[in-house]
């Protein structure tokens, strides 16, 4: 027989009542199946290294099933970070070009269960992901139902600052070190087979995701960046993560260029205008975004 | 040959050879045998990083016209479409540019050079023309990289 699995469902960071509202009902869903330990916890990329839920995470030794507000791809890595390692399996949220092999850095010993990843943002409703689960239940334990209770739902309620950090993904890695030489911050380190780590997550500048962009393998993720293809969706590009200097390179004149951006600022600050309430709140934050992107450029040495 | 004239991208110095023409585009342009042999300026190469890809979508033999887009380019830090600075006919493409284009960043004016063509060139500047140029285009630059870069930045 095969054992119980863990199902984890790890809650959104901004708890709004449409995610709320999917969680509860994927909880209540799952009712008091026998073949699972439901296991509540903080969102997974806001866990730290010392936290219970990743302390409990690293315990479990079954196959995971796991329920996130992040791209499979993300998840499987932000887990491999923690090390809890495994192959990670198809589900329907996750796309079929990519691989489902265990992808780890050499010298990594993988062991030899699955963990299911479902991206929540996937679908609102929770008929999917409870039909998913018990597809999953059903070709690994079988009709064997375990012997043993169900238990209630655990919830591992521990406060879980977001936090802004890198996740490597091992499978595209080539270890050029070029995010180990890029980096302003001392984030990247080399582990005693010098290969690269993440020594300072928590040294990384908070929404600066330019390591992602230099990383010629495209195997950095931010998972909490809006762009998909710096937050792990494997289906996104890569090439959407460069500067495209088309513009300045077509020989346009100055003059033209200044034009160009002097029209786009009037168009800006004429919607602005017609949407006073949250443009204007964002435009402080977005400023402060960007002048913080500006000295980062400067000491990228563009 | 006299001093290169030094441009400061922020702190980082690039290097424009005097004995050359410049385009607008950020191409030098060196006259060899009646012809213009053109490669990308140390201000294009420093832009675009560690250059990886060369793509041609002209051939030698083909007439062009200025701002016509004749290929690609991709480096580490970013990607960019070639337009031709001249008038003129293709002579040669660089082979072993496209073979190796990290040749561009070593040698950026001299053997990573990328194609020659035959025509006048009477829109090329003059290396101080082109140095002042990039003081006006160089915070253009800037801003509209940053703006980019913006675009795709963080919550």
């Amino acid at each position: 027989m095969a054992g119980k699995i863990a199902v984890i469902l790890s809650k959104s960071r901004e708890g709004l009542p449409e995610q709320a509202r999917l969680e509860k009902a994927i909880v209540a869903g799952l009712g008091r199946r026998r073949e699972i330990d439901l296991v509540v916890m903080p969102h997974l990329y806001d866990l730290a290294a010392e936290s219970r839920a990743v302390e409990w995470l690293k315990s479990v030794g079954s196959d995971m099933i796991v329920l996130a507000w992040l791209y499979p791809r993300s998840a499987y890595w932000v887990l491999d970070a923690h090390q809890v390692r495994g192959r990670l399996g198809r589900t329907f949220t996750l796309p079929d070009d990519e691989p489902d092999e265990a992808a780890a850095r050499s010298g990594t010993v993988v062991p030899d269960r699955t963990l299911w990843c479902c991206d929540l943002r996937a679908h609102t409703e929770a008929g999917p992901y409870l039909d998913q689960i018990a597809a999953i239940i059903a070709s690994t334990v079988g009709s064997e139902a375990p012997a043993a209770r169900a238990g209630s739902p655990v919830e591992i309620d521990e406060p879980s600052p977001p936090r802004w950090y890198p996740v490597i993904d091992f499978g595209r890695c080539t270890n050029c070190l070029e995010c180990l030489n890029f980096c302003l911050f001392g984030v990247f380190g080399l582990d005693e087979s010098e290969g690269i780590a993440i020594d300072e997550p928590d040294a990384c500048r908070d929404g600066c995701p330019a390591c992602s962009r230099i990383c010629p393998a495209g195997a950095i993720m931010f998972p909490q960046h809006h762009d998909p293809a710096i937050a792990g969706d494997p289906k996104a590009s890569k090439e959407g993560l460069k500067l495209d200097l088309s513009q300045l390179f077509g020989g346009v004149d100055p003059a033209e260029l200044a034009a160009a951006e002097r029209d786009r600022a009037w168009t800006q600050k004429q919607s602005a205008q017609r949407q006073p309430g949250p443009a204007h709140r964002e435009t402080p934050s977005s400023a402060d975004d960007l002048d913080r992107l500006v000295d980062e450029l400067d000491d990228a040495d563009l | 040959m006299s001093k290169p004239l030094v441009f400061m991208m922020g702190r980082s110095p690039t290097f424009l050879p005097t004995d050359r023409m410049y385009a607008t585009n950020h191409m030098w342009a060196l006259p060899v045998d009646g012809r213009f042999r053109l490669g990308l300026s140390a201000y294009a190469v420093k832009l675009l990083g560690d250059l990886s890809d060369l793509d041609w979508s002209i051939e030698p033999g083909a007439t062009i016209g200025k701002g016509q887009p004749i290929g690609s380019i991709e480096g580490s830090k970013a990607t960019s479409e070639l337009y031709s600075p001249l008038d003129g006919r293709v002579e040669q493409i660089n082979p072993a540019a496209v073979d190796d284009p990290s040749l561009i960043n070593s040698n950026l004016y001299d053997t990573g050079w990328l194609w020659t063509i035959d025509g006048p060139g009477d829109s090329l500047l003059s290396p101080e023309t082109y140095y002042a140029h990039l003081e006006v285009s160089w915070p253009l630059a800037e801003r509209m990289l940053k703006k980019q870069a913006g675009d795709s930045h963080g919550r």
